[in-house]
């Protein structure tokens, strides 16, 4: 089966589903108090069932315990991180090593946390996720459907670990907890071996995969706008989109310059009339109205061989402002 | 404007028809169009073919609910445009989630080399009715509206992690399904 036809498929199925999803309100945030005394009643159980042996006999544990929670629900398996936010912006991390054909297909880094999803031609894939274990932070949860899942415990480069396999398809999810810097990893693979994911997690270093994209950052935006996600970040590509309280948006694009003229790398019709500007010491062009609404301003970092693409809603002056204070991170 | 009164603009062959159309469900059409097609002015183009195609069907149809009925045509406008750019590299957020689901159907052999989309779309939608209906919202943001993990969490109010690992078990579950169906080995 190919996956045109899974999308033709998908394409074909009911609109009562599509209606669904159009219509569907997520259910509101539980309660502050509400997490709270999921909380605390956690704490009380794992200290009530688990403190007398596994934090007295055990120094790891002992550190663990003040930094994870470990609970489990019906569904779930849940870590409550316990330790004091942090204001600091979590590192990149990627796999030193991988196995044969695996490449980085997508990271976001975000702030408290970030991933790297891996893949290759044969299907097998991977993610390797980080956050800080602060208060306050989403724990980790693994979505066992009721089953239960085996699970070992492991030592990741000295670090406290457990994994958790699903023997019938090769999927694992590896998560370990690095007391040193305070941040909790964890590894989902499907169609891998132990081995391999055992490996790859202790191949973990700090600092951003070495094939993906220079990262670009707005150091100035007109007033009223604010960053408010980044895109998917790739081998080939990366979007940044920034919004105004007043719903206008900008987006910018950035991607290897792989074509014959700005126009065909952006696939801009070649008919379409533009406005020659500059950006700094690049040249640029500019067009008008594309997409429909907003003004489009394509230019060429020939020192990087970068070419970038604005979308905004702002008229010339104001969209050359932002581009030229366009820097790398 | 009301859904009713849009069809009914449609049903007087008025042109205002396509302009309430675009104010009232342009935004969601040219999202969805763009994560599939990764390009601004082709999304113009295939949402503008979508109206044209609502325009064409409306009437004799009176499609309710009228969001989803153009939602498939963007879609499907969507990814014959992808498919005719497919020499083009692959850079767009549907290539990303249609690679996901193609290491979920990775098989040695084909079972049921021919079988047909409708039929493989009944097989589809028996194995959403399985699902909870947030991880079909999961299931059907990611694959048929080819968002991403961000934006999902943002629709559902779940953390990107738990997203993904949702997706993670649904794709199993899926090619588990399949594999019951016969459609895979």
């Amino acid at each position: 089966m190919s996956v045109q036809l899974l999308s033709d498929a998908l394409g074909a199925i009911n609109a009562k589903y599509i209606d669904e999803v159009l219509t569907y309100e997520p259910p509101a945030k539980r309660r502050p108090t509400h997490i709270w005394l999921k909380r605390c009643v956690a704490a009380c159980l794992a200290v009530v069932l688990c403190f007398g042996t596994f934090i007295a006999v055990n120094a790891e544990a002992r550190a663990a315990f003040v930094s994870w929670i470990r609970n489990v629900f019906e569904d779930a398996i849940v870590f409550f991180f316990q330790r004091e936010p942090t204001d600091a912006t979590i590192p990149d991390f990627h796999c030193a090593w991988l196995p044969e054909s695996m490449e980085a297909e997508e990271l976001l880094n975000s702030n408290n946390q970030g991933y790297v999803i891996y893949s290759d031609e044969n299907g097998r894939s991977c993610t390797l996720f980080y956050t800080y274990m602060s208060e306050g932070t989403s724990g980790i949860v693994f979505d066992l459907s009721g089953t239960g899942l085996p699970y070992e415990t492991v030592s990741i480069n000295g670090s406290y670990g457990e994994l958790y396999s699903d023997i019938e398809d090769g999927a694992y999810n590896l998560i370990w907890f690095d007391e040193t810097s305070g941040i909790a990893f964890d590894f989902n693979s499907i169609f891998m071996t132990r081995e391999e994911v055992i490996k790859m997690a202790e191949s973990v270093k700090e600092g951003a995969v070495l094939d993906f994209m220079p990262e670009y950052k707005f150091t100035w935006l007109p007033d009223g706008y604010y960053i408010d996600a980044e895109l998917t970040r790739g081998s080939h590509e990366c979007h940044l989109a920034s919004s105004s309280p007043a719903g206008k948006n900008l987006r910018l694009k950035y991607d290897i310059f792989e074509a014959a003229s700005l126009e065909e790398q952006f696939r801009i019709k070649s008919e379409t009339p533009g406005v020659d500007l500059a950006v700094g010491e690049q040249d640029a062009v500019l067009y008008l109205n594309i997409p429909n609404g907003k003004n489009s301003l394509l230019w060429l970092d020939k020192d990087t061989g970068i070419a970038f693409r604005l979308e905004a809603e702002e008229n010339v002056g104001t969209m050359i402002a932002i581009a030229e204070a366009i820097q790398r991170k | 404007m009301d859904d009713n009164k849009i069809i009914d603009l449609f049903f007087e062959r008025s042109e205002l028809a396509i302009s309430e159309l675009d104010a009232k469900y342009g935004k969601t059409c040219h999202k969805l169009s763009y994560n599939i097609l990764n390009n601004t002015l082709d999304a113009e183009e295939c949402v503008n073919d979508a109206y044209l195609g609502t325009w064409n069907a409306i009437p004799p149809e009176r499609p309710n609910p009228l969001l989803s009925f153009v939602c498939v045509l963007v879609r499907r406008y969507s990814i014959m445009r992808h498919r005719a750019n497919m020499a083009m590299k692959r850079n767009s957020f549907y290539d990303v989630s249609m690679k996901e689901l193609e290491q979920c159907i990775a098989a040695p052999v084909d079972v049921e080399g021919s079988v047909e989309a409708n039929a493989l779309a009944r097989i589809v939608e028996r194995f959403l009715d399985t699902l909870t209906k947030e991880n079909r919202i999961i299931f059907l943001r990611r694959y048929w509206f080819s968002d991403s993990y961000a934006e999902i969490a943002k629709h559902t109010g779940l953390t990107e992690k738990n997203v993904s690992v949702r997706l993670t078990r649904t794709r199993k579950q899926l090619r588990e399904h399949l594999i019951k169906e016969g459609v895979l080995t």
